[in-house]
């Protein structure tokens, strides 16, 4: 077989860094698709604030979000350097403690969210983010979590600048890059639907 | 700008005005650097993003245009509207709606969306439309963080990932700024975030 007698002539070294270098290139081909897809953002930080605040009030209107008004109000946009802008809704929570200011979900869920946006020439551009929605301890996933990296982190040349948490810290699978009403969205609407009419109830069965 | 009204961003107001259901018309006072017809354009966008199908935009030319205007809407009942136009607004002009105020009553909020000059002119010339008025708020960006809600976010950063300030901004300029979210936010919470790359 050719593909044996070529095996054979190379060392198992050089099969290594063969391998290494055709999965660097299909992460790359990964990276390049799920973060070079096109989205569109307000003008400005104070608009891309005031699209979420509405969205989170008209989810509130509808019964979805039950948090006080107040701190969808208190969704916050701080100005770095280099035209970045912090936008934060809720406070810092990595011990998912809900009596830290937060949005609550109908059922049960909760999250908060910190984004980072960049002005450039060609507009408002995400440049990193973090938006986890917990369900509580004993639920499973207890909780999913959205991260962007900035650009040039370690991870983008590995496919992973933009991913999610299923439940774990050390897990990350790739998905593609989201505006933040679409993940506000999937919270409120998408997992909160999902969550009322569950797929499976208890144990899946296997076939 | 120093008008001791209230301030209000334009998602603030445009809640308020959807939601109001008393007399009287909402007047937003915008700086005198801004186009107050951008604004209310602006406006009706984010009262369409909350949900309200029917919005009217009217920009006054007189007094008898916005009048009428007003009075012969074709919109649903309780659906808003959002005015513009009072810098073209002489003394007359605010003058004859002063006398008009009875007519201006209507079974939908209506929103005044003004420069503070011109601000200043209806409250001069004509103070019972002035005193009808439900409320003004000065327009304002959206707030940044207290210095205590920065506080209490880099303290949670700092304890979570068991390093220093000067750790994380040596990390960054060591990746040429590769970090994951939340090191970026603790960079901009330090205003140090120009050792990260851009876009």
């Amino acid at each position: 077989m050719a593909f044996s007698d070529q095996s054979k002539r190379k060392s198992s070294a050089q099969l290594l860094e063969e391998f290494k270098r055709q999965r660097h290139e299909v992460a790359v081909g990964l990276q390049e698709r799920i973060a070079g897809l096109s989205y569109r953002l307000p003008a400005t930080p104070d608009d891309l604030v005031q699209e979420i605040r509405l969205r989170l009030l008209r989810a509130e209107g509808e019964g979805r979000i039950t948090s006080p008004r107040d701190e969808i109000w208190g969704i916050k946009a701080t100005p770095g350097a280099h035209k970045r802008t912090l936008i934060t809704g809720g406070e810092k929570d990595f011990d998912r403690d809900k009596r830290r200011k937060h949005f609550a979900i109908d059922g049960g869920a909760w999250f908060d969210f910190a984004i980072t946006v960049e002005a450039t020439d060609a507009g408002l551009t995400l440049y990193s983010y973090n938006f986890e929605i917990r369900f509580g301890a004993k639920e499973s996933p207890s909780f999913v979590r959205f991260d962007l990296n900035s650009p040039v982190h370690d991870n983008a040349a590995l496919g992973f600048r933009s991913h999610l948490h299923p439940g774990t810290d050390d897990w990350s699978v790739p998905t593609a890059v989201l505006t933040p009403i679409e993940v506000i969205d999937l919270f409120t609407y998408g997992i909160y639907e999902r969550r009322r009419r569950p797929r499976t109830k208890g144990k899946a069965k296997r076939p | 700008m120093k008008s001791g009204l209230a301030t209000a961003t334009l998602d603030e107001f445009a809640f308020r005005l959807l939601n109001w259901t008393s007399e009287g018309w909402l007047v937003l006072v915008v700086a005198d650097e801004l186009k107050a017809s951008d604004v209310a354009v602006r406006i009706a966008s984010l009262l369409q993003a909350l949900g309200t199908e029917a919005v009217a935009l009217i920009t006054a030319t007189s007094a008898d245009s916005l009048i009428h205007a007003i009075r012969n809407r074709q919109a649903p009942p309780g659906a808003p509207t959002v005015s513009c136009g009072y810098e073209r607004f002489g003394a007359e002009h605010w003058r004859q709606l002063d006398l008009a105020r009875s007519v201006l009553a209507t079974d939908h909020p209506v929103g005044m969306v003004m420069s503070m000059k011109a601000f200043g002119m209806m409250q001069a010339e004509a103070p019972n439309l002035a005193s009808w008025v439900g409320a003004a708020w000065e327009g304002a960006g959206v707030l940044p963080l207290t210095d205590r809600e920065r506080t209490a976010r880099l303290t949670r950063l700092r304890q979570r990932y068991k390093k220093s300030d000067a750790e994380v901004i040596a990390l960054a300029k060591a990746d040429h700024g590769g970090v994951d979210p939340d090191l970026v936010e603790w960079l901009i919470l330090l205003g140090q975030d120009g050792v990260l790359g851009p876009v």
